[in-house]
């Protein structure tokens, strides 16, 4: 199950939720990195145009957008930003959990299997 | 025999040499351009091969092409894309679009660059026997660098949807010495018109004279430089969509007249529109002309009898689906 939250996300941001943040941190966790952040990005590709793209690295690139939330660091690369503002991060687990998922208000569209998205 | 039948002639059972210089030619830099591309077009190119081509077509989010190019993947290089004339200012607009983070850059050497394509049975030999120390490619969709008599050169030995070529690639200034060798040794200039008649006849669909950007690839017949099983590139799922629920609605055909046809004439099954006329054949085969059209579904087979606004039999004589077998 994912979370909503109460307020709208600001579009000078993206959001983590708390769980999605846990997951971080464990994934990090299990290939022992110490100090880390959340690389959050978009890819061209994908069926409908851009893809989501998430990896766990030491530190920001020179132009990323820094955002500090539930102890965890986001980067945002400048050019994904624009595609990404107002979005929130949260994991869904379980049976029919899906993983990372994004709920994104630029995209119009997004392909069946939810990892690609049109603006 | 008219030049136009001459050109053909050395396209058939010699060598002929067409300008095909205004087609687009871009250099693609960057270790992610492979990837990039193989996200953005319809074939599997992460497979391609040192010393490969292979066709792909750029898609957009609804499936339709924004072009249909050749990748070259060059040891020791930079990509080369091969692509439909004036196209480069759309593609690199399009690729640039989707490009992020990746180690990408496009350069644009349409200018700089001449593209000499040798058509016909003899064209190997001859280019071999003229340039006996340059390396030549050793297979179709193969390409190497060659010395052709001290014009570094690029040679591509293309099977372009079973029109089989070999593309000579060299700086603009050096295009008119090679071309003037090859005439020496015996090959024929062919115009365009008889580069046309060999494509009609072999069904071979160009973007722009044929497709436009209001087609996707499967409406072109080229579902051969389409891989369904690679996973998700922009414009997937609409292709795969088109694909298992056969809902092309339309597709280029080859048709015969009786009579002249003009390019654009609409095409009639009863009182319907049904179609337009697409690339004409300049001469006639067995007193038929010869063209390829655009022709909704129902109206498609092979055998059924259209005609024109003005009267001008048109029979369908074959649906288009041209090419090697799929990459994956």
């Amino acid at each position: 199950m994912t979370t909503q939250l109460e307020q709208p996300i600001p579009i000078n941001t993206i959001r983590i939720t708390e769980k999605a943040a846990s997951k971080v941190k464990e994934f990090a966790r299990s290939r022992s990195m110490e100090k880390f952040g959340l690389k959050v990005g978009v890819k061209g590709g994908g069926c409908s145009g851009l893809t989501y793209v998430l990896d766990i690295v030491s530190g920001p690139d020179e132009a990323d957008k820094v955002i500090e939330e539930h102890g965890l660091e986001l980067y945002v690369p400048k050019k994904s930003f624009v595609f990404l503002a107002g979005t929130l991060l949260d994991y869904s687990d379980g049976l029919n959990g899906k993983g990372f998922v994004f709920t994104n208000p630029n995209a119009k569209k997004t392909c069946g299997c939810g990892t690609s998205f049109a603006v | 025999m008219t030049s136009l039948a001459a050109e053909v002639l050395a396209l058939t059972s010699g060598t002929a040499i067409v300008d095909r210089s205004s087609r687009t030619r871009i250099v693609h830099h960057g270790k992610d351009a492979l990837d990039l591309l193989h996200r953005l077009s319809t074939n599997d190119l992460l497979g391609l091969g040192e010393g490969e081509a292979r066709g792909t077509i750029v898609t957009n989010g609804d499936g339709r092409i924004i072009d249909v190019m050749t990748v070259v993947k060059r040891p020791g290089a930079p990509l080369l894309l091969i692509a439909s004339p004036g196209r480069a200012g759309a593609l690199l607009e399009w690729i640039d679009r989707y490009t992020f983070e990746e180690d990408s850059r496009l350069e644009d050497v349409s200018d700089s660059t001449a593209q000499l394509t040798l058509i016909g049975p003899e064209s190997n030999r001859m280019l071999a026997a003229l340039f006996k120390d340059a390396a030549l490619p050793r297979g179709q969709n193969q390409w190497v660098k060659a010395d052709l008599g001290g014009t570094p050169s690029e040679v591509l030995a293309l099977d372009y949807l079973g029109l089989s070529t070999l593309e000579v690639i060299v700086p603009s200034s050096a295009a008119r010495g090679i071309r003037d060798a090859l005439v020496d040794a015996g090959a024929t200039i062919a115009s365009p018109a008889a580069f046309d008649f060999l494509r009609v006849r072999l069904g071979v669909p160009e973007f722009d004279a044929d497709l436009d950007e209001q087609n996707n690839p499967l409406e072109g017949g080229l579902a051969s430089m389409v891989s369904f099983t690679k996973g998700c590139y922009v414009g997937q799922e609409v292709v795969a969509r088109l694909d298992t629920y056969d809902k092309v609605q339309r597709r280029i055909v080859k048709v015969e007249a009786d009579a002249r046809l003009e390019y654009g004439a609409d095409l009639m099954d009863g009182d319907r529109t049904v179609g337009a006329v697409k690339t004409v054949s300049a001469m006639p085969v067995r007193d038929r002309i010869e063209a390829l059209a655009l022709v909704r579904k129902g109206s498609w087979a092979p055998g059924t009898r259209l005609t024109t606004a003005d009267g001008v039999h048109v029979n369908v004589t074959s649906t288009v689906d041209v090419g090697a077998p799929p990459a994956s």
